[in-house]
């Protein structure tokens, strides 16, 4: 089990861990309906040290990647960041990835255990291009801060007091370090990243909530940010997405570009769009109950799809993540989590990621 | 007793032809031709051409036809038993690369995974 070095600081602030991906992550620090709140009103600390991350150096970082992924790469500004996706040649997903392109460098934000499939992926297809591929998972930690007031907290160690704009990074001085932010934002909720090397993470997190008192800035768990990308619809490697699922089957046509040409799994992908081919879509589904991940989904008794995700809002009342087949992905329609009708359920709307 | 032939790659007379006259045009009579592949393309990899005036120090180097072929090492696992052929006419799709190492070719033809 991986362990973060700011775990004894977090046990000390009431946390109850959990197992997440083989890491031991904070799942909330007590009050859960608490964080909760926190996220949609004010803002969160959260660390996701967990989701892995990798440093791109090169002047042919940015083709390659274009050429490998389904984004419009090419062309990318310093101080932009872009999501795209990393697919084999059949169109299917080897992991979402946010291109946060710094002054000199890419940083990339993978999913949790997947950087050594981004590496040797990207190796493969690497002929004598000038990229150098660098973890820097283990010896950084990430903080996000999420939640409308989370500009503002940034914007406190900005010269002039300057908003960090959607889908922008930059280097940013905390506790007298450089340290990157990366600012993307969940279904518009502010979302800014802030990466840090290992051994600085206890001054910049302390620098952090001196910053957001005037903002009520708190600490959550990976829970209260669990059940925020599930009500937004958002889904995530190991979940909704693995090596079988296509992008436009997962809802995220907003990480594809049908207009830049060839990249891996471009025909597949393409082909899947205009024909329309895909046979099931990812919904968003309220429950009554807590159901387990996996569980079936009936209408009239005819199997229709799986739950992928499941969370709390309140007492008899869950919001999950299923893939449903087409015919069935209706916003509306009511179902049961079982064959023997033992959960109601009802579909709320397709989960999708427009450009 | 039969001997096997060590995998390489060939180039046949007509695409040879091409590649002399093309140099020509280009004002790079002499050069050699890199033959490669780089990633990316529908199907995962993609063929490359171009004149050099020298190989790189560890690549393969091929002489047939009167033309010097360039292989770097990484692409040469993936070009290896390749024929480097030329299709003209009318429906002439010009260089072609007959790969016995490719498993599929992507629709429009110039990409392929092995």
């Amino acid at each position: 089990m991986v362990t973060s070095s700011l775990d004894s600081i977090y046990r000390a602030d009431g946390a109850v861990f959990t197992n997440r991906s083989g890491h031991n992550i904070v799942g909330h620090f007590g009050n859960f309906s608490k964080e909760i709140e926190v996220l949609q009103n004010n803002a969160g600390l959260l660390d996701m040290s967990y989701c892995d991350r990798l440093k791109v150096i090169g002047d042919d970082a940015i083709d390659l990647l274009n050429r490998l992924s389904t984004n419009q790469l090419d062309g990318m500004d310093i101080g932009s960041v872009r999501w795209t996706i990393l697919t084999t040649p059949k169109g299917r997903i080897i992991d979402v990835l946010r291109v946060a392109r710094m002054e000199d460098h890419l940083i990339i934000g993978a999913s949790p255990e997947r950087i050594r499939n981004i590496i040797d992926w990207i190796d493969f297809y690497t002929f004598g291009e000038d990229v150098e591929l660098v973890d820097v998972s283990q010896n950084t930690v990430e903080f996000s801060l999420i939640g409308p007031t989370a500009p503002l907290v940034l914007a406190k160690f900005v010269t002039g007091g300057k908003v960090f704009a959607n889908d922008t990074c930059d280097t940013v001085q905390i506790a007298e370090t450089s340290i990157a932010v990366i600012r993307s934002d969940m279904k518009g909720y502010p979302r800014i990243n802030v990466i840090c090397q290992s051994n600085v993470a206890i001054n910049v997190r302390q620098s952090l909530f001196e910053a957001g008192k005037d903002f009520c800035l708190m600490a959550v768990g990976f829970q209260a940010e669990d059940f925020l990308r599930i009500t937004l619809g958002i889904p995530i490697y190991g979940f909704e997405l693995d090596d079988k699922v296509d992008p436009l089957t997962a809802g995220l046509l907003g990480y594809v570009n049908f207009e830049k040409g060839c990249y891996v799994g471009q025909e597949v992908v393409t082909r899947l769009n205009t024909y329309q081919k895909i046979k099931k879509k990812l919904m968003m589904i309220q429950l009554r109950d807590e159901v387990n991940l996996g569980a079936e989904i009936y209408s009239d008794n005819t199997l229709i799809g799986e739950i992928t995700s499941v969370a709390s809002v309140e007492q008899g009342q869950w919001n999950s993540l299923a893939y449903v087949k087409k015919t069935y992905a209706i916003p509306g329609l009511v179902c049961t989590i079982g064959s023997e009708s033992l959960v109601e359920a009802r579909i709320i709307a397709e989960c999708s990621i427009k450009v | 007793m039969t001997t096997t032939q060590p995998l390489t790659i060939h180039i046949t007379e007509k695409a040879a032809l091409h590649v002399k006259e093309y140099a020509s045009a280009e004002s790079k009579p002499g050069y050699g031709l890199r033959v490669g592949v780089k990633g990316g393309g529908c199907s995962g990899l993609t063929y490359t051409l171009s004149l050099e005036l020298q190989p790189q120090e560890t690549d393969k180097i091929i002489d047939e036809h009167d033309v010097r072929l360039f292989v770097d090492k990484k692409g040469y696992i993936f070009l290896a038993g390749t024929t480097l052929d030329y299709s003209d006419g009318l429906n002439g799709k010009g260089f072609v690369f007959n790969n016995p190492n490719a498993k599929t070719t992507c629709g429009c033809g110039t990409s392929f995974s092995v």
